[in-house]
This record gives structure tokens, C-alpha cells and sequence, in this order.
């Protein structure tokens, strides 16, 4: 069974939102998972474990990689200047997409260096060893001289049911829950539906 | 004299939304145009319907390049499960537009899963998912009177105007369908909507064949429904919440939609002479609208009110045009201005109207309705809080003459309930949903953040301000688009006490084409598609454009 990116990213987003992320952020993370998707990546389960660390006492222990990725891609003009530089990011693979929109915005390539094992990224994709640890302790981002490079695409997602059901979980927090009242107030007319 | 596309303040006003109507750019009129021009042929290899009306139906379309299939199942639905909502668990009938001719295999595979609706999953070779239920009176009448040897009562069918309505056509990757994106590369799917549209003309063929199955069923020397009768049921569709946040939720494609419409009209208010065949079209189709207009009704108060201002507003105009100079220079212009007091309705009537004689400034235009744009944006954090202040005053200046301390201004939140994830509307004040509230309030949220930008520096860049208030991330998102997208911002409170989803609804199902809009509620309507339009096997590039307009007796 496969996925369409489209409800995939319907997913990521409500997931995100029902963990405590902003609406704003959230919209950002179903762009993010699912770039992470097109370049081979499970970005369900990356962002599973971004979820599921936010939500234990752990989260105290490093940095977000969610509002770091947002902030590498806001202050991608920085990277005109600068190299930007964090310390003891968790799951880091969720940054390479944020790598890539700051790539998109500076119309170069750029190079994100996990540990020093180096990333260089364009908008549609990446070139590196897709091996990411738990946390990264040093995270580097800097532009590179490289122009973009147009890299293949994947169209659908076909993970594990157990990854989607993790995030599923986190989206219901996002439902109200079903009451007699809602049902007959939220929607619907107000003649039978046998006409 | 200037003459300009009309302002994002004008048009972008809930009650003015609510009043469009359908015009020559609609999806279901470029469809139905691209299918003759282009000789799409149409097939029905598989008719499999017992005598309780249940088994399934293949409807193909060649368009030369390509082949779509319809592939419909039809039930047998206990009255008392027959629920137009999304909360339904069974229906008349249900579909998928299979992308190519569908294997014995997965005829199966759907078999299993299309009846279910969204408890299913379908994949990357289905394009769309729907389902349908009858209108139970008419259906009983027309099956009845054919089964007699009879043709249905004519009053009826106008009356009703369909058989069976849809109320879901799901598409662009939902449950497991192909995304957008991976069939919007093609001509026949770039305009938006295009595989929903072809989805429900073939329905409505295969509901027509239904029809006419069951009346032989009930009797083997049964009538088939005349095909003017057939000609006059189209596709009723029921439409609810779910609808209405799409419109805010693609801001740029909305944008899109609205400008093509202004351009169109700013164009045909441009010319400076109009040519007798262009007149005389014009006034053809005025009064065959003007026909399906006394045709239209609703049992709704809100629409009662609306039709009989319309219809007060036609005699106006018809005054207006009967002493009308043609020859004066700018004519079209000339009657637009005139309008200019008349009802939102009439106005919206109109412009519709004055577009049909120009296909050749208007029908170029359909291929900047749809959108990439917006996905591809990303948040520039670059920009300077000054550059910001200005989108935001571009964009959301309305919100400043709204008092959002006014437990009025607030009173309501769109939610999802976990009830068959339905989308709904609530009263913040009085449900306990405002901790499940979806970002529908963009002016809402505009407004606070403005508040919190009072006090940052012109010259500080965006990404300061966001990473000290994430909360505010949308709004700078909607304001940056807002400068590239000038229609892109519904222009009125979304959770206000007297907000009316349906001039939300009427908005979009206007672009789909749909006719006779009768709302049931203030958030649920019931419309009809392609009233008027040829069957398959009659479709010719004479009659693929202004079916919708009813012919007017000899």
C-alpha cells in the first residue's frame, strides 16, 4: 500500500500541530516531510521520532530540529556572510530540508555537516550518506560555490503502517471530540437527506 | 475614462462571493469544450447491474492520447442509512475515474474498497473517489412512469433537476489517490478540477443508464427516459463545510481564479464597439438565463430574499437593454455601469453574461487558473518588518474596522470533529471546541499580529520576528503571498456570528460551473451540474459551450 504525498502531508502537518507545534510550524514540517520523502528519506518516521521526543521529558536534553530547520531557512540570507553553526540538534536528518529551502532562496547549493560528515543540497534533493545518528553534537550550514543539481524525485510514500499510525496518534489530538450535540450542530441541513 | 479590473475591496466580500455565477471560464464548460474539439470517444464495456440494481458499470474515455475510466457501483441502500453527510457509511452508488482501462484485477481490488468510501484506500491509478445518492422521490416517479410505458412528469424533472446527487468528489491524492501534481502535466488536467469535472459527467451517463435499467427490471416493455427529459438531469451535488476552508487554505489558486474572472472583465468592458452577431448572442443568452432563472428555486429564506431582488433586478435590466444605443462606443461598460446599483446577484449575473460573446479575449485566460506558486513559496526572512507592515496593510487594512473585542467578532471556530473527521463550525462561546480550532480566521490572526509588530524596529528583518512569535508564522506567510496574490484574502470575518459559509461555498461551486443553488442551511447547499449538457454520444463542438443556458420553447 502506498501514499499520496499530498495526504501524507495533510498527516505531517496535523501530527505536528497535535505534538504542540504553531500552526505556521506545522505547515512547515508537511513541507518538510515531505521533501524528506522525495529524496528517498522516511520522513514519517523521522518526524515520528521528533514527535515522540518533544513529548518526553528528553526534550530538555537538546535542540528541536523542527525550529532550528525553520530558523536555517528564515536566516538563509545570513548564509551570504556566515556559516551558521548549532551544537546537540536532535534527529538531524530532519534538517535536511530546511537545508534545501535556504538553498531554494540563495539559488546555490549549500552544505549542511552533521558531525562533519558532509551533506551538499540542493532544492530537489541531496547527495551524502543517508546514515544519521539520534542527535547530532556539532551542525554546520554554510552556501557553497556549486550550482543547484536536479535530483530524482520520489512520488509516493510507502512506509509502515506502524510509522503512519504513530502520527495518526498525534493528529487526533487535533479532533473534537464526536458529541451528540456537535454532530447536530456542526454541519449538515436541516431537512432529511430522503428527498 | 479609465477602465481597470475592480479592486480586491469590491470583490473580495463574502455577500458579493456568494452571489457569483457560473460564466464561459467555469471547469465544467472548458471540459466539456476541450472533450468536443478534441473528439474524445466514450464507451460502456461493462453494464453488470442485477434486478436489485446492484453490481457495477465501466464508462470509458479515449481523448486520443489517453483513456479514463469511470468505474461506478451500485447498491441497494436501505432508506434509513441514506445520509448526504460525511458521516455517512453507505450510499446509492460509488466511484472512482480509474486512470487507463481497468484490469478484471482491479475491478476486485476496488470492488472492496471504493464502496467504502474513505474507510478504503485507493492508489496512484485512481484519479478520483465519489459517491452518490438518489433523489429518492424523483427517482421512484421517473422508474415508475417508464416501467408504465410513460415519460416522467417534465414539471418534476425540472423541479428537482437530477436523479441522484454527489456528495464527495474527492481527488488530488486523498485515501491514496494520484496527487495533483502528477496528472496536472497533462493538457486535459491542467485547468483546475478537470478529472473531479469528467468524473460526474460520466456519472451522470451511467445514472441516466441506471434509470433506465430499473424500468426494464420492473417491467421488460418499459420506456427509456426521452432524451430531452434525460438532457434536463444533471448531477445534483450536496456540499458542506468541507468546502469552505479549501477556499482559505489555497489562497494563490483562489487569487487566480478571481483575477481571471476581472481580467475577463475589464477586457470586455474595454472594447469599444460591439459587432450585431456579438450583440445579438449576447441578448440570446440573456434571455435564455433569464429562463433558468424563474426556473431556480429554493424553500430558504436566505435565497428566497436573494432571488426575488434578482428577479426585480432582471426586469430593471431588461427596461435597461430594450431602450439600449449598441452603437454608443464602450457599450458593454455602458450596461456594467448601469448595474452598478442593482443586487450583488444581478451585478454577478451579469458580468457572467457579457462574457459570452468573447470566447476569443476570455478563454485564453482559463489556463492561469490553476497554481504552482504557492507550494513552492518559502517564507523570506530577509525581509525588513517595514517591507512587512506595508504587505499586512495591503492584505488586511478591513481588519481595522472590525472590533475584535466584540465576543460577536469571535463567536465562532471551525473544528474537525473525530467523528469521521466531518468538518464543522461551532460557537466558540457555548461548545467546548476552541482548543480543536483550525486556522480559518486569517484576519483574526492578522490583527494580532499587527499588534505585536507595533512595537519592532522598519529596519529588523522578518525572521527576528517570527522566531520570537512562531504564533504569527501564517500571517507573514499570507502577507508575502498576498503581494503577488491581490484577490488571494477573503475580505470578512470568518468566525463571525453572522458569517455565512454558503457565500463561501456558492464562491467555489460558481468556478465548478453549478447552477441552481439551493441553500438547506447557512453551511450546506445542494446544486446541480451540467443541467442541459449533451450526453456523450451527442456531444458536438456546436452545443459543448452553451448547454447550460436552457433552450427557450419554440
Amino acid at each position: 500500500m502506498s501514499y499520496s504525498l499530498s495526504e501524507i502531508e495533510a498527516l505531517a502537518l496535523k501530527a505536528a500541530r497535535g505534538a504542540g507545534y504553531s500552526w505556521g510550524l506545522s505547515y512547515e514540517v508537511g513541507r518538510a516531510v515531505t521533501w524528506l520523502i522525495q529524496a528517498d528519506l522516511d520522513g514519517c518516521a523521522i518526524l515520528g521520532h521528533v514527535l515522540e521526543w518533544v513529548s518526553s521529558s528528553s526534550v530538555e536534553t537538546a535542540h528541536c530540529p523542527i525550529k532550528t530547520g525553520v530558523s536555517l531557512s528564515d536566516d538563509a540570507y545570513c548564509l551570504n556572510s556566515d556559516v551558521r553553526t548549532f551544537q546537540n540538534v536532535y534527529e538531524p536528518a530532519m534538517l535536511l530540508p530546511f537545508a534545501s529551502f535556504a538553498a531554494k532562496q540563495l539559488n546555490c547549493a549549500v552544505k549542511l555537516e552533521l558531525d562533519t560528515v558532509p551533506f551538499t543540497i540542493s532544492p530537489t534533493g541531496y547527495e551524502g550518506q543517508p546514515s544519521f545518528k539520534a542527535t547530532a553534537q556539532s551542525v554546520h550550514l554554510q552556501k557553497t560555490a556549486d550550482p543547484l543539481r536536479q535530483h530524482n524525485r520520489i512520488n509516493r510514500y510507502s512506509g509502515s503502517p506502524d510509522t503512519i499510525e504513530i502520527l495518526q496518534g498525534f493528529a487526533a489530538r487535533t479532533y473534537a471530540p464526536a458529541t451528540e450535540a456537535s454532530r447536530r450542530l456542526g454541519a449538515g441541513g436541516t431537512t432529511s437527506d430522503n428527498d | 475614462m479609465k477602465i481597470e479590473r475592480r479592486s480586491p475591496s469590491q470583490v473580495m466580500r463574502l455577500s458579493r462571493l456568494g452571489s457569483f455565477h457560473q460564466c464561459r471560464l467555469s471547469f465544467m464548460r472548458q471540459l466539456t469544450r476541450r472533450m468536443a474539439r478534441e473528439h474524445w470517444q466514450f464507451e460502456r464495456p461493462v453494464f453488470d447491474i442485477d434486478d436489485r440494481g446492484v453490481g457495477h458499470a465501466v464508462y470509458t474515455t479515449d481523448t486520443g492520447q489517453r483513456t479514463y475510466s469511470l468505474i461506478a457501483f451500485a447498491h441497494d441502500l436501505p432508506d434509513d442509512q441514506r445520509s448526504d453527510r460525511v458521516i455517512a457509511e453507505a450510499w446509492d452508488a460509488t466511484f472512482t475515474l480509474f486512470d487507463g482501462i481497468p484490469t478484471p484485477d482491479d475491478i476486485a481490488r476496488l470492488s472492496e474498497n471504493v464502496p467504502y468510501q474513505e474507510a478504503g484506500r485507493i492508489s496512484e491509478t485512481e484519479l478520483t473517489l465519489s459517491r452518490a445518492n438518489r433523489s429518492v422521490r424523483l427517482w421512484n416517479h421517473v422508474v415508475g412512469s417508464l416501467a408504465k410505458g410513460q415519460q416522467p412528469d417534465p414539471v418534476m424533472v425540472n423541479q428537482v433537476g437530477y436523479l441522484m446527487r454527489t456528495t464527495a468528489v474527492y481527488g488530488s491524492g486523498k485515501f491514496g489517490a494520484a496527487d495533483h501534481a502528477t496528472i496536472s502535466t497533462r493538457a486535459e488536467f491542467q485547468a483546475p478540477f478537470q478529472a473531479e469535472m469528467l468524473t460526474v459527467y460520466l456519472i451522470r451517463t451511467f445514472v441516466r443508464d441506471l434509470v433506465n435499467h430499473m424500468a426494464k427490471v420492473r417491467n421488460e416493455d418499459a420506456s427509456a427516459l426521452d432524451p430531452s427529459l434525460a438532457e434536463q438531469l444533471g448531477i445534483g451535488n450536496s456540499t458542506g463545510l468541507g468546502m469552505a476552508p479549501f477556499l482559505i487554505n489555497h489562497p494563490v489558486l483562489f487569487n487566480n481564479w478571481i483575477m481571471v474572472r476581472e481580467e475577463a472583465l475589464a477586457r470586455v468592458r474595454l472594447i469599444e464597439n460591439a459587432a450585431v452577431k456579438e450583440k445579438d448572442l449576447f441578448l440570446e443568452i440573456w434571455s435564455r438565463a433569464k429562463a433558468s432563472i424563474r426556473d431556480w428555486q429554493s424553500e430558504h429564506p436566505i435565497q428566497i430574499e436573494k432571488l426575488t431582488a434578482l428577479k426585480a433586478d432582471i426586469r430593471t435590466l431588461e427596461n435597461v437593454l430594450s431602450g439600449f444605443d449598441w452603437t454608443q462606443d464602450h457599450p458593454w461598460d455602458a450596461i456594467y455601469r448601469q448595474a452598478r446599483d442593482l443586487s450583488e446577484e444581478a451585478q454577478e449575473l451579469l458580468i457572467s453574461l457579457m462574457l459570452e460573446p468573447y470566447p476569443q479575449l476570455v478563454d485564453d485566460l482559463a489556463c492561469c487558473m490553476a497554481d504552482t506558486l504557492q507550494h513552492d513559496h518559502v517564507v523570506d526572512g530577509a525581509m525588513t518588518i517595514g517591507k512587512l507592515k506595508s504587505l499586512m496593510s495591503e492584505a488586511f487594512d478591513w481588519t481595522l474596522e472590525i472590533d475584535w473585542a466584540q465576543k460577536d467578532a469571535n463567536a465562532r471556530a471551525w473544528y474537525v470533529s473525530a467523528e469521521k473527521l466531518e468538518p464543522r463550525l461551532g460557537e466558540r462561546f457555548d461548545e467546548p471546541i476552541a482548543d480543536y480550532e483550525q486556522p480559518l480566521a486569517p484576519g483574526r490572526d492578522a490583527r494580532a499580529a499587527s499588534v505585536d509588530l507595533e512595537n519592532w524596529d522598519d529596519d529588523a528583518p522578518v525572521s527576528a520576528f517570527l522566531a520570537a512569535h512562531p504564533e504569527h508564522r501564517q500571517t507573514v506567510r499570507r502577507a508575502q503571498l498576498h503581494s503577488i496574490a491581490p484577490y488571494s484574502e477573503i475580505r470578512d470575518n470568518t468566525i463571525a456570528a453572522d458569517m455565512k459559509p454558503i457565500d463561501m461555498l456558492r464562491a467555489k461551486l460558481s468556478f465548478f460551473g453549478a447552477t441552481r443553488f439551493d441553500p438547506r442551511s447557512d453551511r450546506w447547499v445542494r446544486i446541480c451540474m451540467y443541467v442541459g449538457a449533451p450526453y456523450p454520444e451527442d456531444l458536438t463542438t456546436q452545443n459543448a459551450d452553451f448547454w447550460v443556458y436552457p433552450h427557450l420553447p419554440a
